[in-house]
Formats: C-alpha cells, structure tokens, sequence
C-alpha cells in the first residue's frame, strides 16, 4: 500500500515490506494529521482507515510570533 | 472599573501579547509567561519534517488560562491563510487567529490586500480576527467593516528590533481607529512598548525581544511594567512639550527682591 507524506518522498508504511520507513517518532500529542486534506481529530486517528493512494499531511504547532 | 482589553468576547487584563518563536528552550516560556502577566500568546502551524529531530510540543509549555494566538505565518494567499485558520481551530486551539499574509521575504512586510480578504472570510467563519497590517488607516476602517476584534500596525520589521518606525501612521491608526489597536513587530525595547502605550495602543504584541534576551523571564517582566507604565501615562493625559523653559518653581518672591 503506498501513501502519500504530503511534499515527502512517497514513503511506504512498513505494511508488506521488508524494510519498515524510518519513523522520527514525534510526540503524538503534537501531531495534527490532514488525511485526504480534511483534518482528523486525535480521538479519531484508531478508527481512521487509510486506503491506497491516501495523502497524509503531518502537521504541529511550533514557536512563531 | 478594571482597565481591560476586550477581543471580540474576551476580556483580558494584560496588554502585553507575547510569541513562542525564537526561545534557546522551549522551558523558558512557561516562567516568561508568569513574570510577564502575559494572557494571549502567538504559536505557528508547520508541516513536521520527518528527517528531522522530533521537537517538543509547544503547546505543553503554555499554561491553560492563557489564550492561544495561532498566526497564519507562511501564508502568501488569503486562501492559504483561512485554511491554515481552519485547521487551527478544528485542532483545538480555539478561535483567536493572527492573520500574516506575507508575500515580501526581505522585510517580511504584511500584503494588506489578502490579509482583508482573509479577515472578512475568517470573521464570517466566526473566528476572533487579529490582523498584522501594514500601517494605514484605510486597511483599519476596512477591517472594522469586515468584523475583525483589532488592527495590528507593525512598528517596524519583524525580528528587527528597530522600535516604531511607523510611528505617525500608527498614531494616526490609534486616532481613527474604531477596534483595539495592537502594535505587533518590531518592538525591541520596553521603552518602546511604553512609548506606543503612551501613544495611546491599546496593547503590543512582543516576540523577539523578549525571547532573544538573555534572560527571556526577566525581559518579560520589563516589558510587562513597560507596557503598565505607558498605559498609566497615557490615561494620565500628559502634558505636551514646549521649544522653552517652563519655571516649575514661583517666578515671583525671589529672595533678592
């Protein structure tokens, strides 16, 4: 199954291959993920079922002014 | 009465907004907020870069009774900017949003024309919209107009530290203006937070200065009796300046006489 890291190279979830993608494992808290360009709240990321060909965009909030 | 700023529904007794860019340590944000009284304070949305190191969730770092300002920054379109806004709300950070359009990459300068759109899209959506303009009292009549909570006139620069370069047309914003006016960027000095307090602003927004300080805590706490003092000064109606001398002792019973 391949998915779509918005403006990443396509990276393959590790389902089905030999070598899993090399996860930074950020802070789950901090996470908010875009799944097809419509933002999927944390209390619904277990039942959120991604297919072939979804975009996912991994976003946080970071310092600004 | 309390002396309180008012954004759409909120009151808030600072007028000091603060950020949460550029801190050594995302530590220092928590003590910088207590010794500032700061109430409302700025976080950016970025896309998480998976070949880098995880950073810490900012968000942990900032105490609940304080408002967060989520700014659109990267924005370059009204459209870019409204949907960043959208997503910071639908994440839970509430409805405040500081619009940035910024198309200028030299001198960061606001494109006062997307940044309109975006306030009249955002205030419809209901968000409490708090623009960073470039300062001009045409921008902030239309904003009044749009439904925005503030007009936010930037001093000088972001990041530059130069203090209020835009100081006429700012006064003139504070004189026309019928929302709260917030000088944003800039500021890099408590005096100067003071010295647009006494023009007259309703509140600063200080970022940099304060947390590029040595010592962030401590600087937030200057700029924090600043803006206090400048508030007092200003609703003191202080008296204006002459070319001469003005005697402050008698001019009449000199001992001499």
């Amino acid at each position: 199954m391949k998915i779509r890291f918005k403006r990443r190279r396509d990276a393959n979830p590790g389902i089905g291959s030999s070598r899993p993608v090399e996860s930074p494992k950020p802070d789950p808290s901090s996470l908010v993920i875009e799944h097809n360009h419509t933002l999927v709240r944390q209390t619904s990321w277990a039942e959120t079922l991604l297919q072939d060909g979804d975009t996912i965009e991994l976003l946080s909030f970071v310092g600004g002014g | 009465m309390a002396d309180t700023l008012t954004l759409g529904h909120r009151n808030f007794t600072s007028r000091l907004l603060t950020g949460t860019g550029k801190f050594a340590s995302n530590e220092q944000i928590r003590p910088m907020l207590s010794a500032s009284g700061s109430e409302i304070i700025t976080v950016a949305l970025r896309r998480v870069d998976l070949q880098a190191s995880p950073q810490d969730n900012i968000l942990t770092h900032i105490p609940d009774h304080v408002t967060l300002l989520p700014n659109t920054s990267g924005a370059r379109t009204a459209e870019e900017a409204v949907r960043i806004a959208c997503i910071a709300r639908e994440a839970g950070c509430g409805d405040f949003i500081k619009i940035e359009v910024i198309t200028d990459m030299q001198y960061l300068l606001p494109d006062n024309h997307e940044t309109l759109k975006a306030a009249e899209i955002l205030a419809k959506e209901d968000f409490i919209v708090l623009p960073y303009v470039m300062p001009d009292i045409t921008i902030s009549r239309q904003l009044y107009d749009a439904g925005a909570a503030a007009v936010m006139p930037l001093g000088s620069p972001i990041g530059s530290n130069r203090g209020l370069e835009m100081k006429p047309m700012i006064q003139r914003i504070i004189d026309t203006s019928r929302l709260p006016v917030i000088v944003d960027a800039g500021i890099g000095r408590p005096s100067q937070a003071a010295e647009a307090m006494e023009m007259g602003a309703d509140a600063v927004l200080i970022n940099t200065a304060i947390a590029t300080a040595q010592d962030p805590v401590q600087a937030g706490k200057a700029f924090s009796l600043a803006v206090t003092a400048g508030r007092m000064a200003y609703q003191a109606g202080m008296a204006g300046s002459s070319r001469r001398a003005r005697a402050s002792s008698p001019l009449t019973g000199f001992l001499q006489e």
